[in-house]
């Protein structure tokens, strides 16, 4: 049998820093109904919505009654809610192809393959030790929370070794990644279509259980493209500009640009003026100024001076404030701001 | 270190030049234009390089030679702690053209170091070289309108002017956030949140508004549609009810003959029931016809004989079956009976018996028919006449009866018409108000603006809010760091001056001079045990005590003694006397090479 495995699409989020919110909600949709065709077109039997398919509050009446048109196109659908709920779940229980999962364990075989889920973050610990499913059918668990912190839905990963299942389907991180624990395999699918610059690769995971294989199917209308550019060689600001508009002339606007200035330099590269030059280019843009003045700040910090006193008080700072304290005092001291 | 030799290819005014340096004091005196400051220059640029970009004195354009195409740069051989260096500077068009050769001379061996030769050979960076091994003009130089204090912590600081920096990162805050009162990027971007805030509420409330008119559209179409339904029924009805009503309604023939009818029922009514009187008429008119005119003697009974005839007859038919003799009793008694009845004597005449039944003709026909003066034979005659015509007016009356359409029919489809009509009306109504409040809830609902283009910008500007709000904190906490450094430096450092230049001071000057500085670079000297502002001295006794707070610091960044000191006119405002004490105060910088460039002959201590 195969199955779909997706998650954290957040239909109808609020989107910032893109060019047109609108219509990018109108694309997170569109992803979620190529899964879709992918499933109809792949012989896929059952997709797994391991939570977050809407954004909560935020979500339309009109996004709801698509993604039940989607919905109810193709396979069987078996869907968390997810940290995100949101009254859209009520339209979809309408679905007659749509299952969904409770607070308690919920059992689903299907030929067989069992897919069993529940919502975490109340009595976990009770749950799981009523957790029981079938010793003779493929089994896949469904959960939507976090291996790493307590955020949201700790999962322990004892507990997931310990529950011998064939397949864990995981939502919440929406970067891709495949995990083992002990002999039990795991993924979080990623994000059918990236909403933000931290999402990695879009796309799904497809889940053979005859095979026991697992793959992640790249997918997406709009990539983002990670571009660094060290701009040491740098001796004004306007040089800083260019290399950067070279190296960016490759990107697609219709992508989005995650653009990050590196390198010591000698000029004060003012990230903003070059945000100003790129803004309207791309999809969307972010940039991150991540240069360092090009002084030996140790050599610096043992001068007599006004300049080499503060160097010797910001190297007490923590160091993700110290480079911005450095990058605005020499500017200061320099007469740059 | 010390400068053994520069050779110069060319820099600035000076093309292929040669000097030679020795380890103590060289003097360069020459007129104004010579190449005396480039020739400082050439020094610093050998040690510290070049900025390509930009101008002023560290810039390669300044040096530029004007009328040759020959490249800046040139060779300067020194000597650290008894090894020998050369470095080599070329600038070309391009950086890629530059070469610099920082190497030992006797082997010709690069030296391994990512440091400038400045830096290697002196310890210092080149901010620092500036303040400690060259004093131009300016270094000592006091106008009058120079405050001491800032002019010594500009050079203590390495800073300009440590309050215009503070100024500009106050304007860089304030831009961001005012210290007082409401405005700056970040109060601006508050103040948009909370409108999006408010405009995200307003459109949420809107949406669930919007559903709920969606909802009640749905209900008003499916009432418009049974509504739709009832109006077409009642038209069919309409339609049906307008074709019986002209069916039943009356022609000019049937207009009249109704007419007719009702009047002939009237009349008809009027008579009542004029079968019954005529039937009771004609009885009493039989009665009258066999009633005589004279009366009649009235018959007696005999009771007694009466009774005993009845018993006897009554006795004897009970024994009729018994015998024949009893049957002989019975005829006996039966021919008896016509003796109980005789004739009276006496006769009684009833007056008027038919009078009587006449007048009870005339009471019941006069109900019917005028009977004024007139004899019983007449109104028989006419009751009879005025009978046939009651009975000829009822024919007629049925006849006619048959012809027209009953009113009550037509009257009744009037009737349902008007209903329907009414009806049709009252469905109408209902129509125009469900369109109505469609029309209302349409145009409520298209006019909702999306709330999820209000999140976007609600996203941006909370996004936008955080980092305006992080670079307040950054620059804050510049701020903070700096204002605590100038305050490091002079607890730190000031007191370390203050206390060397006392003792340089009190070296070359009759009177026992004490400097007294105060945190913020405030200077007072004190002497014969008053103490006054150093701004209250002379000019000279402030350049000499600049010069001293010069020499002081030079000490300290050098820690210990300045290797090297390039003086470029430095003491030229200076009178003979405080001169000679300037210069007093440099000839007993032992181990330093000082290399005195002016355009004076004097040498004060210095010869």
């Amino acid at each position: 049998m195969k199955i779909i495995h997706t998650a954290d699409v957040h239909l109808d989020s609020p989107l910032a820093g893109v060019a047109d919110g609108k219509l990018r909600r109108r694309e997170l949709l569109h992803a979620l109904s190529n899964v879709a065709e992918y499933a109809k077109n792949n012989g896929v039997q059952a997709v797994i919505v391991a939570g977050d398919l809407f954004d909560e509050n935020s979500v339309s009446s009109e996004t709801v009654k698509q993604t039940a048109q989607i919905i109810s196109s193709v396979a069987e659908w078996f869907i968390l809610r997810g940290n995100h709920g949101g009254k859209g779940y009520d339209v979809l229980k309408n679905c007659p192809n749509a299952h969904f999962f409770g607070e308690d364990w919920s059992y689903y075989t299907r030929g067989g393959v069992t897919i069993v889920g529940r919502e975490l973050g109340v009595k976990d610990d009770v749950y799981w030790q009523k957790f029981s499913p079938p010793k003779d059918t493929y089994n896949v668990l469904v959960l939507h929370g976090d291996v790493a912190d307590d955020s949201y839905g700790k999962i322990d990963k004892k507990v997931i070794a310990a529950s011998k299942v064939d397949y864990v389907a995981l939502g919440h991180r929406h970067e891709f990644s495949a995990m083992n624990f002990g002999t039990v395999r795991a993924c979080y699918c990623g994000v059918p279509e990236a909403r933000g610059f931290d999402e990695g690769k879009s796309g799904f995971v497809v889940l053979d259980t005859d095979k026991n294989q697992i793959k992640f199917v790249e997918s997406y209308l709009r990539r983002v493209e990670k571009i660094a550019v060290d701009v040491s060689a740098a001796q004004t600001p306007m040089q800083a500009e260019s290399m950067v508009m070279d190296a960016v002339s490759g990107v697609s606007p219709q992508n989005y640009l995650d653009l990050t200035l590196k390198g010591k330099v000698r000029c004060t590269v003012d990230a903003r003026m070059i945000r100003e030059r790129l803004d309207g280019r791309f999809f969307a843009l972010r940039i991150s100024d991540k240069t360092a003045p090009d002084v030996d700040i140790a050599r610096v910090a043992k001068e007599i001076s006004l300049r080499g006193e503060f160097v010797r008080l910001a190297m007490q700072l923590p160091e993700e404030r110290r480079d911005e304290v450095l990058r605005l005092g020499f500017a200061a001291l320099d007469g740059e701001l | 270190m010390k400068i053994i030799s520069m050779h110069v290819n060319a820099f600035g005014k000076i093309r292929n030049a040669d000097v030679r340096l020795n380890g103590g004091l060289n003097v360069l005196r020459q007129s104004n234009g010579y190449g005396k400051t480039t020739l400082a220059n050439f020094i610093r640029a050998m040690l510290y390089g070049l900025k390509r970009g930009g101008k002023g004195e560290y810039s390669l354009s300044r040096w530029i030679p004007w009328n040759t195409s020959d490249n800046v740069g040139g060779t300067m051989t020194v000597e650290e702690q008894g090894k020998v260096y050369v470095i080599e500077r070329v600038y070309g068009r391009t950086s890629r053209e530059d070469v610099l050769r920082f190497y030992l001379k006797d082997t010709a061996s690069p030296v391994q170091t990512d440091l400038s030769p400045g830096e290697y050979l002196l310890g210092l960076t080149a901010e620092s070289y500036d303040r400690s091994a060259y004093f131009p003009q300016q270094a000592v130089e006091m106008s009058s309108n120079d405050n001491f204090g800032a002019r010594l912590a500009g050079v203590v600081q390495n800073t300009e002017n440590f309050n215009s920096v503070m100024d500009k990162l106050r304007a860089y805050k304030k831009e961001l956030r005012y210290e007082r009162g409401n405005g700056g990027e970040i109060y601006h971007l508050q103040q948009r949140q909370r409108e999006l805030y408010a405009e995200a509420q307003n459109r949420r409330a809107a949406e669930e508004k919007r559903i709920q008119a969606e909802k009640r559209l749905e209900q008003i179409a499916e009432e418009k549609r049974a509504l739709e339904g009832q109006e077409r029924q009642n038209a069919a009805e309409r339609e049906a009810l307008q074709v019986k009503a002209a069916s039943l309604r009356p022609t000019q023939e049937q207009t009249e003959s109704q007419l007719q009818l009702r009047q002939l029922a009237e009349k008809i009514s009027r008579h009542g029931n004029f079968a019954q009187d005529k039937a009771e008429c004609d009885r009493l008119a039989e009665e009258i016809a066999a009633t005589p005119d004279t009366a009649q003697p009235q018959r007696r009974v005999n009771v007694p004989l009466l009774v005993v005839a009845i018993i006897l007859a009554a006795a004897g038919a009970a024994l009729c079956f018994l015998s024949p003799w009893t049957l002989l009793g019975v005829a006996a008694g039966l021919a008896c009976l016509p003796f109980c009845f005789k004739k009276s004597g006496v006769v009684t005449l009833q007056a008027g018996e038919k009078e009587h039944l006449v007048t009870q003709f005339f009471t019941i026909a006069s109900k019917h028919v005028q009977l004024d003066d007139c004899d019983f034979a007449s109104a028989e005659k006419r009751l009879q006449a005025a009978y046939a015509e009651y009975l000829s007016d009822r024919k007629l009356a049925e006849a006619l009866g048959r012809l027209v359409v009953p009113q009550g029919d037509v009257a009744e489809a009037e009737r349902q018409l008007a209903e329907n009509a009414e009806k049709g009306k009252m469905l109408a109504e209902k129509l125009r108000e469900l369109a109505r409040e469609e029309g209302y809830l349409r145009s409520a609902a298209s006019d909702v603006l999306p709330v999820a283009e209000v999140y976007d910008s609600l996203k941006n500007v909370s996004e936008q809010l955080a980092q305006a709000e992080r670079r307040y904190e950054i620059a804050q906490t510049v701020a903070d760091l700096l204002t605590k450094a100038q305050d490091n430096l002079s607890t730190s450092y000031l007191p370390v001056l203050r206390e060397r230049c006392t003792q340089l001071l009190c070296g070359v000057l009759e009177k026992d001079y004490k400097v007294v500085a105060d945190r913020n670079f405030g200077i007072s000297l004190t002497a014969e045990g008053v103490t006054r502002p150093i701004e209250e001295f002379s000019r000279g006794t402030q350049e000499l005590v600049m010069l001293c707070f010069r020499i002081a610091l030079s000490e300290l960044l050098f820690q210990g003694k300045t290797p090297l000191l390039i003086l470029d006119d430095a003491l030229v405002n200076l009178d003979e006397k405080n001169f000679d004490g300037a210069t007093k105060i440099i000839s007993r910088m032992g181990n330093t090479q000082v290399l005195y460039l002016t355009c004076h002959d004097r040498k004060g201590s210095l010869a």
